[in-house]
């Protein structure tokens, strides 16, 4: 089999991603749970009820119907009704929710953000809500993390040259590789 | 106006996509209820005709195959509304799921020291604010990783005056840089 380019230590990866499993298959399975709930509730009913109504209808002995739809029509409409709005409720407060949870989420990852640029990059962003904002905010602590390790290596190296005492050729190497090493700050 | 007033908070999400979102589902819970309907009124809707055993075998009947056709029914809408749940889920809520996906892509970036681009937005994509607070921070760095090689380059220019005033100026230079950087913490 041939290999990829870049090696075979490279991971594949496609240039779009439509699906997050976590996020958005979350979201559809919580959606579909109530969905399936209510469904199953409504065939319940509409067992009792239009059952009810057929057989009442055929005890009675006059048929003034022209067809079981007319028997069961009331019932069958004021079922379908009732489905209707108790799963679009559902689903708009479990939409609201999702939103929530991410509003939360991300708003303590943009707030990590903008500490960032004040310079502090310790402080863990704890990242609430869905797990997968928790797994983004360890993301970006570990993207802080490491600028900071960068920048506290690049620190010490400053204050160990300056602090003199190199002859002037090993001085002038580590200042170039210094220099090299700050090109690599966010390039 | 108090300028140390904190600013409101940037919303998230565009009015327009949680309305649209809402409608979709809306929508197909409608059409779910619709194809229900439909079904109910096929089975349902033929005419009782004949002497009165033969409607009271009908009606008795039907009661009887009320089980499995509710179960079928119930089956097609269940189908029906997850699977439109589902590419709404896809599609609607890949506009806050795609751009994460980049933001992680930019943030791996960072982190390997590789070339890094401000996180682009296609049209529709939610969370603006998170990629503004992103390339904020990473505009941030690059403005100190040019600020510090900047002082460099000043320091580096005594080099052509003489040797002690180069080394001079570059210690001065790395004490600066080591300053700077501590207010990173």
């Amino acid at each position: 089999m041939k290999l990829p380019a870049g090696g075979p230590e490279k991971e594949f990866r496609r240039k779009i991603h439509y699906i997050n499993p976590r996020f958005q298959g979350g979201a559809a399975l919580l959606v579909s749970t109530m969905v399936v709930a209510g469904a199953v509730l409504f065939g319940a009913l509409v067992y009792r009820d239009v059952g009810k109504a057929l057989w009442e209808s055929s005890m009675r002995g006059h048929f003034l119907a022209e067809s079981p739809y007319e028997i069961v029509r009331d019932a069958l409409l004021w079922h379908l009704a009732g489905l209707s709005v108790t799963v679009s409720c559902l689903a708009l407060i479990a939409f609201l929710l999702l939103l929530n949870a991410v509003r939360s989420g991300i708003g303590r990852v943009i707030a990590a953000f903008r500490a960032s640029e004040a310079g502090d990059l310790s402080t863990p962003t704890e990242a609430g809500g869905l797990k997968e904002f928790r797994r983004f905010g360890e993301l970006v602590d570990l993207t802080r993390g490491s600028a900071l390790d960068r920048v506290r290596a690049l620190r010490e190296e400053a204050a160990e040259l300056a602090s003199g005492g190199l002859p002037p050729e090993p001085f002038r190497a580590r200042w170039e590789e210094l220099k090299g090493k700050i090109r690599e700050v966010a390039p | 106006m108090n300028p140390q007033a904190p600013s409101p908070p940037e919303p998230l999400f565009e009015h327009g996509y949680r309305l649209r979102f809402v409608l979709r589902l809306c929508l197909a819970f409608a059409a779910g209820a619709g194809a229900l309907y439909a079904i109910f009124y096929f089975v349902l809707s033929r005419p009782l005709s004949g002497d009165y055993a033969g409607v009271f075998h009908a009606l008795r009947n039907l009661s009887v195959f009320l089980r499995p056709v509710i179960a079928l029914s119930v089956f097609i809408y269940v189908l029906l509304v997850c699977g439109a749940i589902a590419a709404l889920c896809v599609f609607g809520l890949h506009k806050i799921a795609g751009p994460l996906y980049r933001m992680e892509r930019v943030m791996e970036a960072v982190r390997e020291g590789a070339p890094t681009r401000t996180v682009a937005f296609r049209e529709g994509d939610q969370i603006e604010p998170l990629a503004r607070a992103i390339n904020g921070w990473i505009g941030k760095l690059r403005q100190d990783r040019q600020r510090w090689l900047a002082v460099m380059t000043d320091a580096e220019r005594f080099c052509l005056v003489d040797e002690t005033t180069c080394r001079g100026k570059m210690e001065e230079a790395l004490r600066k840089l080591s300053g700077d950087m501590a207010n990173y913490r």
